[in-house]
């Protein structure tokens, strides 16, 4: 709440030269008195990105902000997509990373005992299987 | 399921099944995300016109963790999302963590904050445990 108090002095204080809330984010951020919010407005209220239509909180805003890339879903149709690696795909491997550990993937056409398999029903876009490995 | 937050519950706390604060992980979480693709997508927990604004976020890779929610809750097309949309639940998904973390073992984390209910999904299915998190919010905020 002290975050909240702050921003409303700050507001407060400005009163008399400005409009107080330009953005209805910022509206948002004091009627809902949450000020997990009121970080990507101050920090973002300039930024138009697509994500911002979400409001999502500080620290959400942080991870869209940064992230290496970002898909918004509209529809499953989408998802299905991302899924399965598209329409023309027969089969999309899901792996990650993992620091001292690879990807799991050993070179030899088999799974790594950390790999695991999600069957995708023949409805689904790809039709294959889905690889998972970590 | 565990409780991240030390607001009174009677279900079991991350710090006493895993014997540390949930909040360098949640640090961590938010850490690796930011090194991937992502997915975002808004939906209403509990059904349009009486339940709460909601969003999740998940590695793009993932998107049948996505898929499988969207289609247990529904999914806001970008262009009908409100302008008044103010999510109260947000999930974030990291499946790695399952194995760097806990030991092969789906975990999911709720963790209670002034006016938002965070689950961190530490799995790659959205089973019973994604409709418990959203119960959750939707328990907690009426």
């Amino acid at each position: 709440m002290v975050a909240l108090r702050s921003f409303q002095l700050q507001n407060r204080s400005k009163r008399n030269s400005s409009a107080c809330f330009r953005n209805p984010r910022q509206l948002f951020a004091v009627i809902t008195g949450n000020p997990y919010y009121l970080p990507i407005v101050v920090t973002n209220a300039k930024i138009s990105m697509p994500w911002q239509k979400y409001h999502p909180p500080a620290e959400a805003a942080d991870i869209l902000a940064n992230c290496k890339g970002l898909t918004i879903a509209s529809t499953t149709d989408e998802l299905i997509d991302l899924a399965c690696g598209g329409e023309r795909s027969n089969s999309f491997v899901v792996n990650y990373e993992i620091p001292g550990n690879g990807n799991g993937d050993r070179g030899d056409g088999l799974l790594a005992p950390e790999m695991e398999w999600l069957p995708i029903t023949p409805s689904h876009t790809c039709g294959g299987a889905i690889r998972i490995a970590w | 399921m565990v409780i991240g937050d030390g607001l009174p519950t009677d279900k079991e706390s991350y710090k006493t099944r895993f014997g540390a604060e949930f909040g360098p992980l949640r640090e961590e979480t938010f850490e690796w995300l930011k090194e991937q693709e992502l997915v975002l997508f808004g939906f209403v927990a509990g059904g349009a016109g009486m339940g709460m604004d909601a969003i999740v976020i998940a590695p793009a890779n993932a998107g049948f963790f996505a898929l499988g929610l969207a289609m247990l809750q529904g999914i806001i097309p970008q262009e009908m999302i409100p302008a008044g949309f103010l999510p109260r639940a947000i999930i974030y998904v990291a499946p790695v963590f399952r194995h760097t973390h806990f030991d092969k073992k789906q975990v999911v984390v709720h963790n209670r904050r002034d006016g938002l209910h965070e689950l961190f999904s530490y799995n790659l299915y959205p089973g019973p445990s994604a409709k418990k998190g959203i119960y959750g919010g939707l328990a907690r905020f009426g």
